[in-house]
């Protein structure tokens, strides 16, 4: 066959998946309002960003949020993945079967069950009920996460330690939070990022009371494109790249 | 005393886990099911019901809807099938060593990205006043600015788009592990493309093929953001009414209702295609 139509092909779909990105990088350092003339190199739409309180307020809030949420999905998700790997108890398969489910099902779904339950409890819309959404949506990637870690750990290592007269609590302090470790890091970074970027179960679990960032871009964009979106968007993207690069990064070196 | 320890150990471990599965996730859904049964007989009296069901099959407007976004779904898993295909099987079979790591963390980079910032990045590109148009008619093959946005093409494109990734990855995962000589053999016996295709590689990738329609279908069909940014005020997409009647009208039992047939029929759809392709969902799964 041809080699030249496998290359093109694929040279062509990689193209497209990397055009709508770059555009938005590029455009988010364009002097000129339009989308589509360049006029010139300019930060202007960085400064009109960081020039208006309401949005400084939002990225922080934003931040806030991801690092509680990822905080508390990691802390969950790894006493979560240590039970499911050291015990065989009845129900097991079942409970792993609901990590799927629920990291398969809508989000639309799960932000309206979490509105119906928050209301039914007079729960106010703010920063309790986005963190108990995002720790809901980011728990099963966590869990997923460091379960993938820990099955390709060595049986004999707690083993030996416990023959050396470790305790349960001692064996765990130093050989199993260690081995466990990179994946413990890489699913925070994850979490935060899943965090960070959501927009639908936030929509529906937020209040006036806390303003965040990926709601105030997605108004904008509903409303009419501007320039600062491009900017905006380009935080982000760097944000998540970094944090996500970081996790593989870590996953791929801890491997060695 | 040994077993007793650890049966603690594990109920220590376990309990945060099976609070959250309780309370934010099977709580809410029983709650949304509660919801779903109520119907309204006048501002402050409710009474049970199925009435939001039967709304949903005699009020053409909802099912047309769920038809039509079925139907693109399906449409956009297919499509998505056809164009990661090869993908994959480049980077699984014909791709050798450093290249090979390279062109797959080439693909998996873009989804990085948010899905609401990789949206917006098409509409950059689609709008009446985006690249495309101008390009279009600075190449003199438009007079005029042309909208690309708001229609259902672009709503397919940045579906597939989300999509992509989900579909490589399985079938990358599945054409890694199959035998050269399966195919050599194919052609020794005097095979075709097509037939080496059908006949061997296909049912060989079958695995990976459904995991990843399951997953892209899935999130096709629940997706919310592309449809309406793509898409614009007429996109007909499910969970837009959904939100519609949950945020705009506050009618929440027609919306819990709605939420409930969106899970029920893609369960049944899902299904319905490992029926069809022979597959189970543990093996798909893994």
């Amino acid at each position: 066959m041809t080699r030249w139509l496998p290359r093109t092909y694929l040279t062509l779909v990689y193209i497209l998946l990397y055009v709508p990105i770059v555009v938005l990088v590029v455009f988010s350092f364009n002097e000129s309002r339009t989308g589509y003339a360049w006029g010139g190199l300019s930060l202007r739409w960085y400064e009109a960003l960081f020039n208006n309180r309401a949005m400084v307020t939002a990225m922080w809030n934003s931040l806030w949020l991801a690092l509680s949420a990822a905080t508390v999905s990691t802390v969950i998700g790894a006493l979560t993945a240590l039970a499911l790997h050291r015990y065989r108890f009845r129900g097991k398969k079942l409970l792993n079967g609901m990590l799927f489910v629920v990291m398969m099902s809508p989000e639309i779904v799960l932000a309206i069950s979490l509105l119906a339950l928050f209301l039914l409890v007079g729960l106010q819309l703010g920063y309790v009920s986005l963190l108990l959404a995002h720790v809901t949506f980011c728990l099963p990637f966590v869990v997923i996460t460091v379960m993938a870690r820990l099955s390709g750990f060595d049986e004999s290592l707690p083993e030996a330690a416990r023959d050396l007269g470790a305790s349960d609590f001692t064996m765990t302090r130093t050989v199993l939070i260690p081995v466990i470790m990179p994946a413990l890091l890489a699913g925070w970074l994850l979490g935060f990022t899943l965090s960070l970027d959501d927009v639908v179960v936030s929509t529906f679990v937020s209040g006036p009371s806390y303003e965040i960032l990926p709601l105030r871009i997605y108004s904008m964009v509903r409303v009419g494109l501007k320039p600062e979106v491009n900017a905006l968007g380009t935080l982000l993207l760097v944000f998540s790249l970094v944090m996500l690069m970081l996790s593989q990064w870590i996953l791929v070196r801890s491997k060695r | 005393m040994r077993s007793s320890v650890s049966r603690l150990s594990l109920w220590l471990l376990l309990t945060p886990f099976l609070l959250w599965i309780v309370l934010l996730v099977l709580l809410p859904h029983l709650q949304m099911l509660r919801v779903s049964f109520l119907v309204r007989e006048s501002w402050d009296t409710l009474a049970w019901g199925f009435e939001q069901y039967q709304n949903f099959f005699t009020e053409s407007y909802y099912w047309r809807t769920f038809v039509r976004t079925g139907v693109m779904s399906l449409f956009t898993t297919f499509l998505t099938l056809i164009i990661a295909f090869p993908i994959a099987w480049y980077i699984a079979r014909l791709a050798r060593g450093r290249s090979k790591g390279i062109l797959f963390l080439a693909c998996l980079i873009p989804f990085w990205a948010s899905e609401l910032v990789r949206t917006y990045g098409w509409m950059i590109l689609l709008r009446e006043s985006g690249l495309f148009s101008s390009w279009l008619q600075a190449l003199g093959w438009a007079d005029g600015p042309v909208e690309m946005l708001y229609n259902d093409v672009a709503v397919i494109i940045g579906l597939v788009y989300n999509g992509l990734l989900f579909m490589v990855v399985p079938l990358v995962t599945t054409l890694d592990g199959m035998d050269e000589n399966l195919v050599e053999a194919g052609y020794d016996l005097g095979g075709g493309h097509g037939t080496v295709l059908r006949e061997i590689v296909v049912p060989w990738a079958m695995p990976g093929i459904v995991s990843g329609c399951i997953v892209v279908f899935m999130l096709t069909l629940g997706s919310y953001l592309t449809p309406v940014l793509m898409g614009g005020k007429d996109s007909a997409w499910f969970t837009e009414q959904i939100f519609t009647q949950f945020i705009t009208r506050f009618n929440w039992e027609q919306g819990a209702a709605l939420g409930v047939l969106l899970l029920i029929l893609s369960s049944v759809i899902v299904w319905l295609g490992l029926k069809i392709s022979g597959q189970s969902l543990r093996k798909v799964m893994g």
